[in-house]
């Protein structure tokens, strides 16, 4: 785990324009430092090194996807396990969703993109991470 | 093949052998030593014998059997015709699956040359996926118990590696010592409906992420934290930023349609308390209803209650006739959501004070893209869609739903859900 105060937060999203604008939110306004991944390798590469305390996980992105990186993260006996997982995503088909909620287990969130503002998406890390506004 | 003569020859054939059989009892007395009264009784005493016993037999059966062979051979030569050009496959096996024969279809369907499938086991060419190969397994034991087996899904695996999907039927015949298998093909549809169901979810990934992008970035855009914007600015960005949420709700509506139309909507029945998730689904609406000044009633009898059903079609109802509510009723007006319990059922109701639904309209208002028609003059945003997909949504958690509205005084709609968690299967 990190040694000084300020929270890191992994986001997985395989479009730039989205990736961006999230990040720049949760640094900007909620004051967090972020890594970022394009895709499920690089997503998995970073989890392990950075060990974030919170990650934001899209479903469908190339290379593995969102249901696959949650199952290598989740088979990691200490970190892995209780790291909060929120999976954003677009995807509707509840039948692939349910299978990624099903894999992360506990402290697994789902959260649809078009649903969720940015201020929300702050404030939905705050609750996750139990940071006081 | 068993040989079987013509009724004709038949005939012939029976007389031929009465004949030879008098003409041997003639030569047999006639060798006798005896005189010739006695000679001639004994051939006339034998042959009246046999006419008599020849008589007595026609007198027994009811009919001669000629006219019986012609409908047996008919019937016997029809069946052979209908099995053997059948459009549908067809298998008959012996108890332990060894195939017996085969029908042209189901050689087409396997792949194969008759000599090759013909006395082999049919399981090693009908299996299934990791759902349903148990149930084919089961099959032999079923059949050979007396069962019928019907419309179970399965695949045979040709030859050639080629997988083709089918629907399986079989039953019993000859005293449950064979069995005759049916395999439609049903590999096409299958095809389809996976392509449905990954066009639905494309469709919803790339509509979406747009729309994710625009409002995440309009939002950043007007974010005190990026910068400031003149308040001639800050007006463009929340009109692109209100168009952009109509358009995410819209897909979501579509989607949403489109899933509940195709089947391809894969229900998840899950255990609810009902209060909380109708507060959870109002909340939604907060901002409007504060904007409007309307007042929220709750009537929730019993104050909690535990319901088992798909959460996602429930939410898809609510939010759709709350929505409605909302959106219809003037200023100041009043929306109350409810429930109560009556025999076995609750019912859920979404009660507003708004401008009604002219009766005219009554017996349209469930049709896609339908809209009232005082709806359209009064500048209401609104697609039509959002009753469509509740009616959609209230058949699928076998529910039934109700309404009651008059022009000028408000709206009711009235969902009626089973209780029991048997019935709440998605």
């Amino acid at each position: 785990m990190n040694t000084d105060t300020t929270k890191k937060i992994l986001i997985v999203e395989d479009e730039p324009d989205l990736l961006e604008a999230l990040s720049t939110a949760m640094t900007v306004a909620g004051g967090f430092e972020t890594l970022t991944a394009l895709d499920g390798e690089k997503a998995v590469e970073l989890a392990f090194t950075e060990k974030p305390d919170m990650i934001f996980l899209d479903i469908r992105i190339p290379k593995l996807d969102g249901s696959q990186v949650l199952e290598q993260i989740r088979a990691d006996e200490a970190w892995g396990k209780e790291v909060p997982v929120s999976i954003l995503t677009a995807q509707s088909d509840m039948g692939v969703l349910s299978r990624a909620l099903e894999i992360g287990g506990p402290n697994t969130n789902y959260l649809t993109k078009t649903d969720w503002s940015l201020e929300k998406l702050v404030g939905h890390v705050n609750e996750v991470l139990g940071v006081n506004q | 093949m068993k040989v079987i003569f013509s009724p004709l020859i038949t005939r012939l054939l029976y007389i031929l052998s009465v004949a030879v059989l008098i003409g041997g009892i003639t030569v047999f007395f006639l060798s006798l030593p005896w005189t010739l009264e006695q000679r001639l009784l004994g051939i006339t005493a034998s042959t009246s014998l046999i006419f008599l016993l020849i008589i007595f037999r026609q007198l027994g059966t009811p009919r001669p059997d000629e006219p019986d062979v012609a409908r047996f051979v008919a019937n016997r030569e029809l069946f052979e015709e209908l099995y053997e050009n059948s459009p549908v496959p067809y298998v008959r096996t012996r108890k332990d699956g060894t195939i017996i024969d085969v029908n042209a279809k189901a050689l087409q369907l396997f792949n194969v040359r008759e000599s090759e499938v013909v006395g082999s086991d049919l399981f090693s060419y009908l299996t299934g996926d990791e759902k349903t190969a148990d149930h084919i397994a089961r099959i032999p034991n079923l059949v050979s118990a007396g069962a019928f087996v019907n419309d179970q899904e399965g695949i045979v695996k040709r030859a050639d590696g080629e997988m083709r999907w089918v629907i399986v039927s079989a039953f019993p015949y000859a005293n449950q010592s064979e069995s005759l298998v049916t395999l439609v093909d049903i590999t096409k549809q299958k095809n389809i409906d996976a392509a449905k169901s990954e066009f639905v979810s494309l469709a919803s990934h790339q509509l979406r992420t747009p729309i994710s992008s625009i409002k995440w970035n309009m939002e950043l855009l007007s974010s005190p934290l990026i910068g400031t914007l003149n308040d001639k600015q800050k007006q463009y960005v929340d009109k692109v930023n209100r168009s952009a949420v109509r358009m995410g709700l819209l897909i979501n509506d579509f989607l949403d349609a489109s899933q509940l139309e195709m089947g391809t909507f894969e229900g998840h029945a899950e255990t609810i308390e009902l209060a909380g998730f109708i507060d959870e689904q109002l909340e939604e609406f907060v901002e409007r209803v504060m904007s409007k000044q309307l007042v929220v009633k709750r009537a929730y009898t019993p104050e909690q209650l535990n319901l088992t059903v798909d959460s996602h079609l429930l939410r898809m109802v609510l939010t759709n006739l709350i929505s409605n509510a909302v959106k219809y009723t003037p200023p100041k007006g009043t929306v109350t959501v409810g429930y109560e319990v009556h025999e076995g059922q609750v019912h859920i109701s979404v009660t507003d004070t708004g401008m009604g639904i002219p009766e005219q309209d009554h017996e349209k208002l469930f049709g896609k893209f339908f809209r009232a028609s005082n709806t359209r003059e009064s500048l209401i945003e609104g697609t039509g869609i959002g009753l469509y997909i509740v009616r959609q949504a209230v058949k699928k958690m076998f529910g039934s739903l109700s309404f009651g509205s008059k022009e000028g005084v408000g709206t009711r709609f009235v969902v009626s859900l089973p209780l029991s968690s048997d019935s709440a299967r998605v």
